[in-house]
């Protein structure tokens, strides 16, 4: 976990492109303002605390990080409007400023996965965290076996992430499916759920699974990982709980023994099988 | 008639006893359904069940106003059709073809009667079907679920 030295301090950072990827879900190119405002290159599966309009911060995962490392400390994140906060921040343009602590957390451990096969399943806003990932999966070839990458949207209207999901399909070793909850006839993907998509992968104890999306998604998905043979262990899943402080003091996101802020928000799935049973409000 | 042993293979049918699967690969035949065919009606007759080879078929509820609405699809190595096993045979939904489609196709009444004839191949039968209902029930409580939708 990075921790920066100020971490209850927000910099100012700008807005550099703005993409709608659907009718409330954007896509946000953020960087600082000036170079001592930049922040610890972050790794696939951290967050930042993201402010806009005088409103409260919200932990967004990164959805881009392949200008993170360059000259203007470039990141995405990928925002659906569900309040006020997200509202505010997807309603930026290029050019506003919006205030940024980061990044923290945990981040996927691609390490664990080197030499297996690699599940990647997530669903609706869950693709945001892991984009990252496939992007190295994908850059990376040689280092990993077989990728299966299943999404789960509402419909396909609502499928993230279009153009780059067709790129990851065309290289090689890389399978891409998609499955919504219901569909107008002429869609050509599959209508179900996610964890249907499992059927047509091969999966041994060696494969290493990255699963982000709604809780009884990622409970549903990590079972039928394991009754396809995945070992738990190699089930990483990223909690989301109600973030606040980030950095571990405050408590909010507390889940059984675990700051969510701190110790996740990637956990392996026994970490976290029984506490995805805490029905939080 | 088909082999056995390619039934054996599928995901539906894995579970059969030998016994079970020559009695359904005498009555299996392969059919060709090219993609947009309709296969299926609402309220007429399930006189046939399949599992699909290669492919994929959609399930679908015409909603007036919205037209067809896919609400599963179908692809290889599963069942098509339940309503066969059970009065009044009748199917509950529409089934078109996606793609370009090969399936292994049973006739109702003949597997009805091999099953009456024979217990064991009854009951993994009901096994087969129940297994499948099962499955796309949990489905469709998560679909109904709408986890994707706006949390409220």
């Amino acid at each position: 976990m990075i921790v920066p030295d100020a971490p209850m301090v927000p910099a100012r950072w700008r807005v550099l492109a703005r993409r709608e990827r659907t009718a409330e879900v954007v896509t946000l190119t953020v960087a600082p303002e000036r170079d001592v405002d930049r922040l610890p290159v972050p790794r696939p599966g951290q967050f930042s605390m993201l402010s806009a309009g005088g409103v409260h911060e919200v932990p967004i995962s990164f959805s881009g990080l392949d200008a993170a490392a360059g000259p203007d400390g470039a990141v995405e994140h990928t925002i659906r409007a569900v309040g006020s906060a997200t509202a505010a921040l997807c309603e930026l343009a290029p050019g506003d400023a919006l205030g940024v602590r980061g990044p923290f957390g945990t981040a996927w451990d691609l390490d664990a996965a080197e030499g297996g096969d690699v599940v990647v399943m997530a669903g609706g806003i869950g693709l945001a965290p892991l984009r990252p990932v496939v992007e190295l999966l994908v850059a990376h070839r040689g280092a990993f076996g077989v990728v299966s990458v299943l999404v789960g949207a509402r419909s396909p209207a609502e499928v993230l992430f279009g153009e780059d999901l067709a790129r990851w399909a065309t290289a090689t070793g890389v399978a891409v499916e998609v499955t919504v909850d219901s569909a107008p006839r002429g869609w050509r993907g599959h209508v179900g759920v996610v964890t249907q998509l499992l059927d047509d992968v091969e999966l041994s104890g060696r494969s290493t699974a990255f699963v982000c999306g709604p809780e009884p998604m990622m409970r549903f998905g990590a079972r039928a990982l394991v009754a396809h043979g995945v070992d738990p262990d190699r089930i990483q899943l990223s909690a989301e709980r109600n973030m606040r402080c980030a950095v571990g003091h405050c408590g909010h996101c507390q889940l059984g023994p675990h700051l969510v802020c701190r110790d996740g928000p990637v956990l392996t799935f026994p970490r976290l099988a029984a506490l995805l049973e805490v029905r939080e409000r | 008639m088909i082999d056995a042993a390619r039934l054996a293979t599928t995901r539906a049918l894995s579970g059969l006893s030998a016994a079970s699967l020559d009695a359904l690969a005498d009555l299996a035949e392969p059919a060709v359904v090219d993609a947009g065919a309709t296969v299926a009606t609402e309220g007429r007759t399930a006189d046939w069940f399949a599992v699909v080879e290669h492919g994929r078929l959609a399930v679908e509820l015409f909603v007036p106003g919205r037209g067809p609405l896919v609400v599963a699809t179908i692809g290889p190595g599963h069942l098509v059709g339940w309503s066969w096993r059970f009065p009044p045979h009748v199917w509950h939904f529409d089934v078109v073809a996606v793609d370009r489609t090969q399936l292994w196709r049973f006739d109702a009444a003949a597997v009805r009667a091999a099953a009456a004839a024979h217990p064991e191949l009854d009951r993994e039968l009901t096994a087969v079907v129940a297994t499948t209902m099962a499955r796309r029930l949990e489905a469709t409580r998560l679909q109904l679920a709408d986890l994707y939708g706006r949390p409220t």
